[in-house]
């Protein structure tokens, strides 16, 4: 057999070829290690996309077995029969409901992040940093908490417009480009650190650009809701109008492959920084949003002892599936440590580093120790 | 299907309905959701799909078999007819600048998932059914048929949409 085309080594990975097809073709890679080589990178890619799909796919199961309140009774699919046509009733509830979800996401965004809006994912998901961070820590959230509070927000009337809460704004290029090894070394504004193993060679490597967000509050709005949840503490409404900044350093992700199949990923940035306007107190805003009368009180401890806020990055944790490591003596944590996918997570010296793949706690422990 | 069978079936039509109805709206409205993006299309199109179910029962023996195939074809015309509904929508970063995003928009909690969806609804329609297809357990002759093309172009496709799937994924890296 000779050399085949990248679809046809796809159809051999999804057990789509015919017996013999499948039977040359083994042959011919066992003789050709090019085309070992391409059919481990098209078995790479697939893996990643099945990943990726595959948690978007739970995601979306999740969300539609969670919205109860969504079905519609068979007796209004009966009267829509009549009208054909999608019943004004319906349509009602499809808008209350997703009024209610925004609310759920707006407030356990607030939880995890401490502020209205989550500006910012730098390092895995679900994470904020607020200011230049110089420490983590981690954030006990159980499901319960979740639970407890998507029960005060479905039991409370409250009308709530969060598209008028404020709005967000990208000001930059944004540009992402693919460098080699060399330019990344020769980068000026980061100076990029790398594993130091043997078993990792030449990675490929992406960049972002710096670039900045403006957030611009609604202060009215935002009271609004604060107060529908019987918040006492509420924002300024010196607030209004006012924009807080996030810069976003540059950042610089890197794969790198580990023998024939595997391969993990290496995030490294400095914390992005977030300015706010002249005169405002930052606390204004934590104060008010931590004495929610919605947050379940074991958050809410946690949170009015996290002094340092301004300094920290918190990691949210959901039912404690993290657990702090040391790297190079450093504080980390890594998430998802009974999952096959795992994620580490350190800063040291104002970088924020993340690694991730699809291998064990130790080995995952080994290549962040080794990075230089 | 028996005479008798039928006039019993017509009977109960009411009786049927609903039985099938709360078997299978969760499993055709996590399909639908999974394939449009939305929960909220998929409220539609599910509900589109047992008001075809209710007006004309198919004489169909595999009643799973034939919502699930009106669910997929109402899904699919759905993506292939949305370029309309999506330039009306905000977007969120393409690499341009100065674009406004709601905090409804910016309040969706996942990371990871956000940029799954985000790098879907930027494939061309071809693709992203045809990897949404694969990794809900479909064959290539059945991918083949949706999209409509041979067979044996199926795996090229989904080689080169995994390849652009991942990179688009990595480049876009850790925004957002």
């Amino acid at each position: 057999m000779k050399c085949q085309d990248n679809g046809f080594l796809q159809a051999y990975i999804d057990g789509e070829l015919e017996i013999d097809e499948k039977k040359h073709l083994e042959e011919h890679l066992g003789q050709c290690e090019k085309c070992r080589d391409a059919l481990s990178i098209i078995k790479s890619n697939d893996d990643f996309a099945y990943m990726k799909i595959k948690e978007y796919r739970d995601n979306i199961y999740d969300r539609v077995n969670n919205a109860n309140e969504a079905v519609r009774s068979v007796d209004n699919i009966e009267k829509d029969k009549i009208n054909n046509k999608k019943s004004e009733k319906g349509v009602y509830r499809i808008m209350l409901k997703n009024k209610r979800i925004a609310a759920v996401a707006c407030a356990a965004v607030m939880l995890t992040t401490c502020l209205v809006f989550q500006p910012v994912r730098a390092a895995i998901s679900n994470t904020l940093l607020i200011f230049r961070a110089n420490d983590v820590k981690s954030i006990n959230i159980t499901l319960s908490d979740i639970e407890q509070i998507k029960d005060q927000l479905s039991k409370s009337n409250a009308e709530i417009d969060l598209k008028n809460m404020g709005k967000i704004k990208t000001i930059g290029s944004f540009e992402q480009k693919t460098i080699s090894l060399e330019e990344a070394k020769a980068l000026t504004d980061f100076d990029a650190a790398f594993p130091s193993g043997s078993s990792s060679t030449n990675p490929q490597i992406f960049t972002v650009s710096p670039f900045t967000m403006e957030f611009t509050l609604n202060v009215p709005s935002i009271n609004k809701f604060l107060k529908s949840f019987g918040t006492q503490t509420l924002l300024p409404e010196s607030l209004d109008g006012k924009t807080f900044t996030v810069d976003f350093p540059r950042v610089i992700n890197m794969e790198y492959n580990v023998g024939e199949k595997n391969s993990f990923y290496m995030m490294q940035t400095k914390s992005p920084e977030i300015k706010a306007p002249e005169g405002v107190d930052p606390d204004d805003i934590y104060n008010s949003l931590i004495s929610m009368p919605i947050l379940p009180e074991n958050i809410k401890q946690q949170l009015s002892s996290a002094n340092d806020w301004k300094n920290t990055l918190y990691i949210p944790v959901i039912d404690s599936k993290s657990q702090e490591v040391s790297i190079n003596g450093v504080k980390g944590y890594i998430m998802d440590a009974d999952s096959q996918y795992k994620n580490i997570v350190w800063y040291n010296k104002e970088v924020l580093y993340s690694i991730s793949g699809s291998m064990s706690q130790d080995e995952l422990i080994k290549i962040a120790n080794s990075v230089r | 299907m028996s005479m008798e069978g039928q006039i019993k079936r017509f009977k109960n039509v009411s009786d049927d309905f609903r039985l099938i109805y709360e078997k299978y709206y969760r499993v055709i409205l996590r399909h639908t959701a999974y394939i449009t993006g939305s929960i909220q299309t998929a409220e539609d199109l599910t509900q589109e799909v047992f008001i075809k179910l209710y007006n004309a029962p198919p004489q169909h023996s595999n009643i799973a078999a034939w919502l699930s195939m009106v669910a997929n074809n109402l899904a699919y015309n759905h993506i292939r007819n949305e370029k309309s509904r999506k330039s009306k929508e905000p977007v969120i970063y393409e690499g341009e600048s100065d674009k406004v995003i709601s905090i409804e928009e910016a309040a969706i909690m996942n990371y990871d998932i956000r940029q799954t969806k985000k790098i879907l609804d930027s494939m061309p329609e071809r693709d992203r059914i045809c990897l949404l297809m694969k990794f809900s357990g479909y064959k290539y002759d059945e991918i083949a048929e949706v999209i409509k093309v041979e067979k044996s172009s199926v795996g090229t496709i989904l080689a080169r949409a995994q390849a652009k799937f991942k990179e688009k994924y990595l480049k876009g890296g850790t925004f957002i």
